[in-house]
């Protein structure tokens, strides 16, 4: 099963903010980190996910041992050098692809951002003509089991966001935040969640960003003040808690700044919340008194030490996620293979011939003797074993090509294989997923 | 029987202070560690005043008479708060940590100190002079187990361990902003406890030559000037958070230096 597909990354785990702010991709830049990707040495196919907490490359290729060397090169060079690169091929490769979109191997552990950022990832690699259907095959069944896994298992329940953690926070640092004042900086989905869930909890807030229409914008929804960013020295004298979360690749906020800042704040409390990668704040900032930085890192660690309780989801996630290996090891094995095609085929001229043969019977030929009907029984069998002969023999020829699977997704086409198919992946996993039923349903009435 | 109560009231402060402080660092069973904890100081409490009232009956002195009485009162007076706390606001029940060993101290240092000494005040001006010296300290306590509990919720903050004491512990600006408030109110105090005992010390004087102002006149204007600096460098020098609860807990340290001091020397010059 897609056997030259590779994935090479670090992530949370194996790297740390430091080295992953240095890999990481603007979502303006995805386009064309996937292109340079795509044109590394025997690259077909590639994705490029890049998020604050990973940074991995999918890629596909006739030799899976030279795409890896390539994608670790490519990363090395990139500066994720002197850490521990992780590598998975194959099977192993979709599995991590399915347990990364289901968020399983997210640090919070179901948190819901991680499947939007890998269809961002996917949807810039298409654009880029970078997926050619191997790799589009394994993405889209990624997004359905993520699908599976979320209604089918308590996984995103009783969820502790990042957002919550911030909010538990600045209640620890101030109290009470009625009336507290929550500057954010950037327009970042993170730290726009964070800051209305401050808001919900009595807090005004102030938007500043980069582009001051942008910030208007926000502020008109959020019921806030629009503030341009160069204001950001003023406004940090004011504020009681700065969310970060800009795409700016050097510090916003350097740990100078803030010290000037604090001179005029006269000791009075400042939380700064940087979710940025890169971050937008210098980490020695969080050494100045009364100063209390945290990072997307100290965030999502609070948020997965809040959620240690999920086990038993997690397990329940595991499950469906080995079922739609499974059904997808199938769905594979019948897509490269001709065996299951030709027997598909098979089966439905067998089926059309055996459906005309009895209709025939109990009509115009109901006269017939035994002797008769066994006759005209073995001349449709031959007819049907003529008429397949020759695309049996093409379809087995064509399998063994690097062209067979085009030939061979043409001929499921053509005859609508779909439902013979589906029964021969249930007969080998046990396992019947939903859109497949569906589609049973369908080209049964059909039929 | 004033033996028998005073040992119950400390023997139940110490386990007062030793159930709180397992249930502030997690440990198992805390909900009942919790419930006992406030009972233990409920009893101890109850113990320390009846050897108080028991003692003022048969003495025929009040609870301000001198430093011997005037410490109990004190240690009766910051478990209340402590009490207090623990009932009415459950987020400040934490401090009881801090305050209860304060306490059991006091209260023992009540017990070593000369029960009738030679005292160069009389009457009401004694009173004053006790009772806004003890009034003072009280505050003073209570702001050092605000700091000190701002220094452990601070420290909780920035390692990013956002569990346990972190949620026990009140929120760092009240802590904050509260132990600034002690302060405020136990400084006045003070002043007129300082201003009497120099007054004492004036008319020991003038009666028997005996110098104007002793050891503990220098402790306790030191006290004063502490705690002074770390009301007067927050308005002037922004001193908030971190530093007004070192300066506090400093402060705090001078205070009990006197109280030692009058536990080793006696309440002589």
């Amino acid at each position: 099963m897609t056997a030259g597909l590779v994935v090479v990354g670090l992530n949370h785990r194996t790297a740390p903010l430091e080295v992953r702010e240095r890999l990481a991709v603007a979502p303006d830049g995805l386009d064309s980190a996937v292109r340079t990707v795509l044109s590394l040495q025997g690259v077909r196919e590639a994705v490029v996910l890049a998020t604050c907490n990973r940074v991995e490359f999918y890629a596909t290729g006739d030799d899976a041992e030279a795409v890896a060397g390539a994608l670790r090169q490519h990363l090395r060079s990139r500066g994720g050098g002197g850490v521990a690169l992780y590598e998975h091929r194959g099977e192993a490769a979709v599995q991590h692809a399915f347990r990364v979109c289901a968020s399983l191997d997210s640090l919070v552990v179901g948190e819901p951002q991680i499947l939007g950022q890998v269809k961002e990832a996917v949807a810039a690699a298409r654009v880029a003509g970078a997926l050619r259907g191997r790799l589009g095959r394994v993405m889209a069944r990624a997004f359905q089991t993520a699908k599976r896994v979320r209604s089918e298992t308590g996984i995103a329940e009783g969820q502790v966001s990042v957002a919550s953690v911030a909010v538990d926070l600045a209640r620890g640092i101030f109290g009470d935040l009625v009336h507290r004042k929550v500057l954010v900086v950037g327009a970042g989905k993170m730290a726009l969640g964070a800051a209305r869930t401050l808001a919900r909890a009595g807090a005004s807030l102030l938007i500043a960003n980069r582009s001051f229409d942008r910030a208007e914008a926000i502020a008109r929804e959020y019921g806030a003040t629009a503030h341009p960013l160069t204001d950001l020295g003023m406004l940090l004298q004011h504020v009681d808690v700065a969310v970060c979360s800009t795409g700016a690749s050097g510090y916003l906020l350097t740990r100078h700044e803030i010290a000037t800042a604090m001179k005029a704040r006269r000791g009075r409390g400042l939380f700064l919340i940087d979710i940025a990668v890169p971050r937008n704040v210098e980490p020695a900032a969080g050494d100045l008194d009364s100063v209390f930085l945290y990072n997307v890192d100290d965030l999502e660690r609070a948020v997965s030490e809040g959620g240690q309780g999920r086990s038993a989801a997690t397990i329940e996630a595991e499950k469906v996620i080995a079922e739609e290996l499974a059904s997808f090891r199938a769905e594979e094995l019948a897509q490269r293979s001709a065996g299951p095609t030709i027997v598909a085929l098979r089966k439905r001229f067998q089926a059309a011939a055996a459906a005309e043969m009895e209709r025939s019977l109990a009509g115009k030929l109901r006269h017939l003797q035994e002797a008769d009907r066994a006759a005209v029984e073995a001349m449709l069998e031959a007819l049907t074993n003529k008429l397949l002969h020759a695309p049996t023999v093409a379809l087995k020829a064509a399998s063994a090509s690097a062209e067979g699977e085009e030939l061979l997704r043409a001929a499921r086409g053509l005859f609508a294989l779909d439902v013979e198919l589906a029964e021969f992946r249930e007969e080998v996993t046990g396992v019947r997923v939903q859109g497949e039923v569906t589609a049973t349903a369908t080209a049964g009435n059909r039929r | 029987m004033l033996g028998g109560l005073i040992a119950a009231a400390a023997l139940l402060y110490l386990i007062a202070a030793v159930l709180m402080l397992t249930h502030l660092l997690g440990v198992a069973g805390t909900l009942p560690s919790r419930r006992a904890a406030t009972v233990s100081l409920g009893a101890a409490m109850f113990a320390h005043f009846a050897h108080d009232l028991v003692r003022s009956l048969s003495t025929s002195r009040g609870p301000f008479a001198g430093i011997h009485e005037g410490l109990s009162t004190l240690a009766l007076l910051v478990a209340g708060v402590a009490f207090t706390l623990r009932i009415r606001r459950r987020r400040l029940e934490a401090l009881g940590v801090f305050v209860a060993p304060v306490t059991l101290l006091m209260l023992l240092a009540s017990q070593g100190v000369d029960a009738h000494p030679a005292a160069p005040l009389n009457g009401a001006l004694l009173g004053v002079h006790v009772g806004s010296t003890i009034l003072g300290t009280a505050a003073f306590t209570v702001a050092f187990a605000l700091a000190a509990a701002y220094l452990v919720q601070e420290r909780e903050v920035r390692q990013k361990r956002l569990r346990g004491m972190f949620l026990r512990l009140p929120p760092l600006e009240v802590l904050d902003v509260a132990s600034f408030r002690s302060i405020a109110l136990g400084l006045p105090a003070l002043t007129l406890g300082i201003v009497t005992g120099l007054f004492a010390g004036f008319q020991e004087a003038m009666g028997h030559g005996m110098p104007v102002v002793s050891w503990r006149h220098y402790l306790a204007l030191g006290v004063w000037g502490v705690f002074a600096a770390v009301l007067v460098l927050r308005f002037l020098a922004g001193w908030r958070g971190h530093r007004a609860a070192i300066g506090t807990i400093v402060g705090y340290a001078s205070a009990v230096m006197v109280l030692v001091g009058y536990f080793v020397r006696g309440a002589g010059p």
